[in-house]
């Protein structure tokens, strides 16, 4: 199954089960969890049920191309279903099958893995699940998020694509991948991998990105005080993704690393708490169609 | 009629620990329940499974046993007149109860006599009735050290319940609990059999979920199947060419990871059997789970076993693993290759970013620390079997200095279980001395309460001071244990500290260690409102305790060590050879011919103001006698108590009580004269101070009572 069909049979088959299929948010971000389509959205009472692609990056897991699948850009593929519903784990399983994977053959198993992200002051318990050993989705039930205690739950599925890819395609590394009949994964990312990661740990601007890190902090109390909760967001993204940048600059003391990570958490928990407060004075418009 | 209990709380896969967490509150919890709520049983069983928790209770009683509930009424004495007529009191009382006041019994109240009552036996309902109350309590009353929520219920669990069986007999106990209502049906395994199974009856519980469901739900059959399954491997297919590693802690976390156990054998590619040995197994089990093993000569082989869940003949899961462990190898390989790029001046400056305790500085201090306390105990063994040996000091100066540095390499970070062995291994390549290198992996000894104790000089001394510098950080950041709460594990690094101290036999004042090390600490920080002497008192008697913990976990008597803590004795190993000493000799000899004259002293003395014996107010013989022989064991204990003979000590102790009490059948203490009264007391008071020398034996407890 090439690497698009993947994702057009994820966005087909979560479709048939009830979710909106969005599209990628187009700003930088570690994770498809920081898209405000999980990251606000799984706060509150309304029912909530998405699915996504989201290309992500994490700048300090580059490795210039040449690892065969550690790098700082990948795609995931993400579902948010709120209040997590019974069968939740069913779901993903039917997921699977709609990939081709005979749930019978393989061994498909539930590892322990209790997620968090301090930088959003996220928390969640659930697994990684492997296949034959393999690592390819992880599956949380979220618990907190901006340090705000959640109800009802989310689970949160997010699928590692070219993992997933690897191993229905049997290949042994990203670059190898089909994303077309006619077109390689490594076609179309292994040039931007390698400049990329030259840009991360060689290149960046340190005192650029220290600089711009205090203007997007400041920015966002500006915007926060009109009230512009969804511009709020963009700003705690811009600061993480900065923050991950430094990370990889190397440019960070242990000390001071701490010291940055409370303050991004510190943005997130104030625009977590902004957003519920908004939806409140919205009434709540989702609930109705729930 | 006695029939047995089913209840199976169905979870989607709970982690390993929690599976232990739940299995053995299960039994405990709904044990309780059933005996606080008068129901009879013969046994109580639990199981497990990642998805399942199961309780078999047997032969659980139809009815709960009935209760005699007392009730009482009125005073004989209001309750009946002068005639013995009953009064109204009576009979009002009477009527409450609708009995006659004929069919009242006189029930005694404690202090307050005779009064009229009834004891009513109050027959115990069925259980079918409680049980719902009592099974739904045994969920909610569950606790996990991690749990969580999910969709919009309240209740809490380490992972979502999906659904519960509850049969009594052939019947269902009925409750609901968030969504769900107890039923007979339990389900498969996860995709071999998800399907549900109704079970009919108890008995064919097990056995349908095996052949139908495809599960075992018993966790020790699990573990030995396992065990036969490698136990063929190692006998039958390699024919004891080969060995796995059984690390219990993996063959347990496996045990509860698989509904039904599969082992099959993988390879992994011979280029990365370069990686150092340890290393090497480390990186096959820790993140797959897998198991390592080993050739005839004891050398990591290329083979690997993965216990898969479930049966299923399908070559593609082995393919797949072997692919997977071959990445993870590539991993730890590539780790490996970067930390053997820097050396350990590379690793010691990176300590310097990393925070040992918040306000305690970084790991970089804490070596720097630890460095100076090391030779500073090195330098109080003098005299012992370390003297002369000059190079323990060096060793331990280069041993502190290095035995933190792999906490930032890149394989400890990547694999967090291999702190010290890493430091070790690397510390052998870069052509450090046998004895540091050791020392660095032994300086984290004891791990955990069964582990191994350090075998070296330089490593007992670095695990000793690494613990005392971590322990006395803590109480100095406020952060002493309390209760059942000790986050940062101190008790576990006190007992460290006592088996270590007493393995190597060190002998040293505990203060003298503590105080210099909290002045090492106050030089480089601020600690606003301590009270030094509050610290380091603290910090003795928390070790010490743990060195009383130990005694009492072997079932030793307590009161031989308050006795020797009475000599203010502050060294672990010397009160450890005065326990021996004294236990010896209470085991053989009569110890009242000590204890009873102290005793005798010792109540004389008891807060009385004490000057110099003047001998010329000595008149009589047996005081003189007392006299002189005080002054003669003074000097003789004191050279036997250097030479630590305590058993000699005894000996002169034991004979000096004849002395003493000699004195006491001959001499009136009490004289009339007071400064002969007064002379005698200070005679006295000497006489107790040469028993406390060893111990204060009055605080032993004997037949007869000794204690005062």
């Amino acid at each position: 199954m090439n690497f698009q069909d993947i994702i057009f049979n994820l966005q087909k088959y979560w479709s048939d089960n009830g979710c909106i299929i969005k599209q990628p948010m187009d700003l930088e971000k570690g994770a498809g969890t920081f898209n405000p389509d999980t990251f606000l959205r799984c706060l509150g009472s309304e029912p909530w049920n998405v699915a996504y692609v989201e290309p992500s990056r994490r700048p300090a897991d580059g490795r210039y191309g040449e690892n065969p699948f550690r790098t700082q850009f990948f795609y995931q593929f993400q579902v948010l279903l709120k209040p997590s519903p019974d069968n939740a784990v069913e779901l993903y399983l039917g997921s699977l099958k709609r990939l081709g994977i005979n749930l019978k053959l393989h061994d498909i198993r539930f590892v322990e893995d209790d997620w968090q992200s301090p930088t959003i002051g996220a928390v969640g318990l659930g697994w990684e699940i492997w296949v034959d050993g393999m690592e390819i989705t992880q599956f949380t039930y979220f618990q907190q998020m901006g340090s705000l205690l959640l109800k009802p739950v989310s689970v949160e599925i997010t699928y590692g694509l070219e993992r997933i890819a690897m191993y229905l395609q049997g290949k042994d590394n990203f670059w190898d991948l089909k994303w077309s009949d006619n077109i390689t994964y490594g076609e179309l990312h292994l040039e931007s991998e390698k400049q990329w990661s030259v840009y991360n740990f060689e290149v960046a601007s340190v005192s650029m990105l220290l600089d711009l890190f205090k203007k997007y902090e400041n920015e966002f109390e500006r915007v926060m005080g009109r009230g512009l909760i969804f511009v709020g967001c963009e700003y705690v993204l811009k600061c993480s993704h900065i923050f991950n940048l430094l990370d990889a600059r190397e440019a960070i003391g242990v000390a001071e690393r701490t010291s940055y990570i409370t303050r991004v958490r510190n943005l997130a928990k104030k625009l977590c708490s902004a957003y519920l407060k908004k939806r409140e004075e919205l009434k709540y418009p989702l609930l109705k169609k729930g | 009629m006695k029939k047995n209990l089913l209840f199976e709380i169905g979870t989607e896969e709970l982690p390993p620990s929690c599976v232990r967490e739940g299995v053995s509150g299960l039994k405990r919890i709904l044990g309780n329940k059933l005996t606080e709520n008068r129901l009879e049983f013969e046994d109580i069983q639990a199981y497990c499974s990642p998805r399942r928790l199961v309780a078999v209770v047997e032969r659980l009683g139809e009815l709960q046993k009935s209760k005699i509930k007392v009730v009482t009424g009125p005073s004989l004495n209001v309750a009946f007149d002068k005639e013995g007529n009953s009064t109204r009191a009576a009979e009002g009382f009477a009527r409450s109860l609708n009995i006659k006041v004929s069919d009242l019994d006189e029930i005694e109240i404690k202090g307050r006599g005779l009064h009229l009552g009834k004891r009513i036996i109050e027959k115990g309902g069925k259980a079918v009735d409680i049980l719902p109350d009592i099974l739904k309590g045994t969920i909610l009353n569950l606790t996990f050290s991690k749990q969580m929520t999910w969709a919009n219920y309240d209740i809490k669990f380490a992972r979502p319940i999906r659904w519960i069986l509850a049969l009594y007999g052939n019947e269902i106990i009925k409750f609901s609990i968030a969504n769900l209502n107890s039923g007979n049906i339990t389900f498969g395994h996860r995709t071999l059999h998800p399907e549900p199974i109704a079970i009919k009856d108890i008995g064919s519980y097990f056995k349908l979920l095996e052949d139908k469901g495809k599960v075992i739900a018993n966790d020790v059959k699990r573990k030995e199947l396992i065990l036969n399954q490698i136990g063929k491997l190692e006998e039958k297919v390699w024919k004891g060419n080969y060995r796995v590693v059984l690390n219990e802690n993996l063959l347990n976390d496996v045990v509860n990871l698989v509904e039904v156990p599969n082992t099959i054998v993988g390879n992994f590619p011979a280029e990365f059997l370069y990686i150092p040995k340890e290393l090497l197994v480390e990186a096959i089990q820790h993140h797959q789970k897998y198991f390592a093993v080993l050739d005839k000569s004891g050398d990591v082989s290329t083979k690997f076993l993965i216990v898969q869940n479930g049966i299923r003949d399908n070559d593609e899961i082995k393919k797949g693993n072997e692919k997977v462990l071959k990445a993870r190898l590539s991993d730890a390989a590539f780790f490996y290759e970067e930390d053997r790029k820097h050396d350990f001046d590379y690793w010691v400056d990176k300590l310097k970013g990393v925070i040992f305790f918040s306000n305690l500085g970084s790991v970089y201090d804490k070596t720097l620390r630890l460095k100076k306390v090391s030779v500073y105990f090195a330098g109080l063994q003098k005299g012992s079997r370390l003297h002369g040996k000059d190079d323990i000091s060096t060793n331990l100066a280069a041993a502190s200095m290095l035995c933190k540095c792999d906490l930032v390499t890149n394989m400890v970070v990547e694999f967090p279980a291999l702190q010290g062995v890493v430091g070790c291994q690397y510390a052998r390549e870069k052509g450090e001395k046998s004895e540091v290198s050791k020392a660095i992996f032994e300086h984290y000894l004891p791990r955990f309460a069964t582990d191994i104790i350090p075998s070296t000089d330089v490593g007992l001394i670095l695990s000793i001071t690494d613990k005392i510098d971590t322990i006395t950080g803590m109480f100095l950041a406020g952060k002493m244990p309390s209760g059942s709460e000790d986050p940062f594990a101190l008790r576990r690094k006190a007992s460290g500290i006592v088996l270590s101290v007493l393995k190597g036999k060190y002998d040293f004042d505990l203060t003298d260690l503590i105080n210099y090390n909290q002045q090492l600490y106050k030089e480089s920080f601020d600690f606003k409102g301590i009270n030094d002497l509050k610290i380091s008192t603290g910090i003795k008697d928390f070790i010490i305790a743990r060195y009383r913990f130990l005694l009492e976990k072997k079932g030793k008597r307590l009161d031989i060590l308050e006795s020797i803590l009475g000599s203010g004795c502050c060294s672990i190993l010397d009160i450890d050879l005065r326990y021996n000493a004294v236990e010896e000799f209470i085991g053989s000899e009569d110890i009242k011919k000590i204890l009873f004259p102290m005793i005798r002293c010792k109540n004389i003395i008891d807060k009385k103001e004490f000057e110099e014996v003047d001998e010329e107010l000595l008149k009589e013989e047996y005081e003189k006698r007392l006299f002189s022989s005080v002054n003669k064991k003074e000097k003789a204990i004191k050279d036997l108590i250097c030479k630590k003979d305590y058993a000699s000590v005894l000996a002169e102790l034991y004979k000096f009580g004849e002395i003493v009490d000699l004195f006491f059948d001959k001499v009136l203490v009490m004289d009339k004269d007071k400064k002969v009264r007064s002379n005698r007391v200070s005679l006295i008071k000497k006489a107790v101070d040469l028993y406390l020398m060893l111990a204060d034996f009055s605080r032993l407890t004997v037949e007869g009572g000794g204690s005062v």
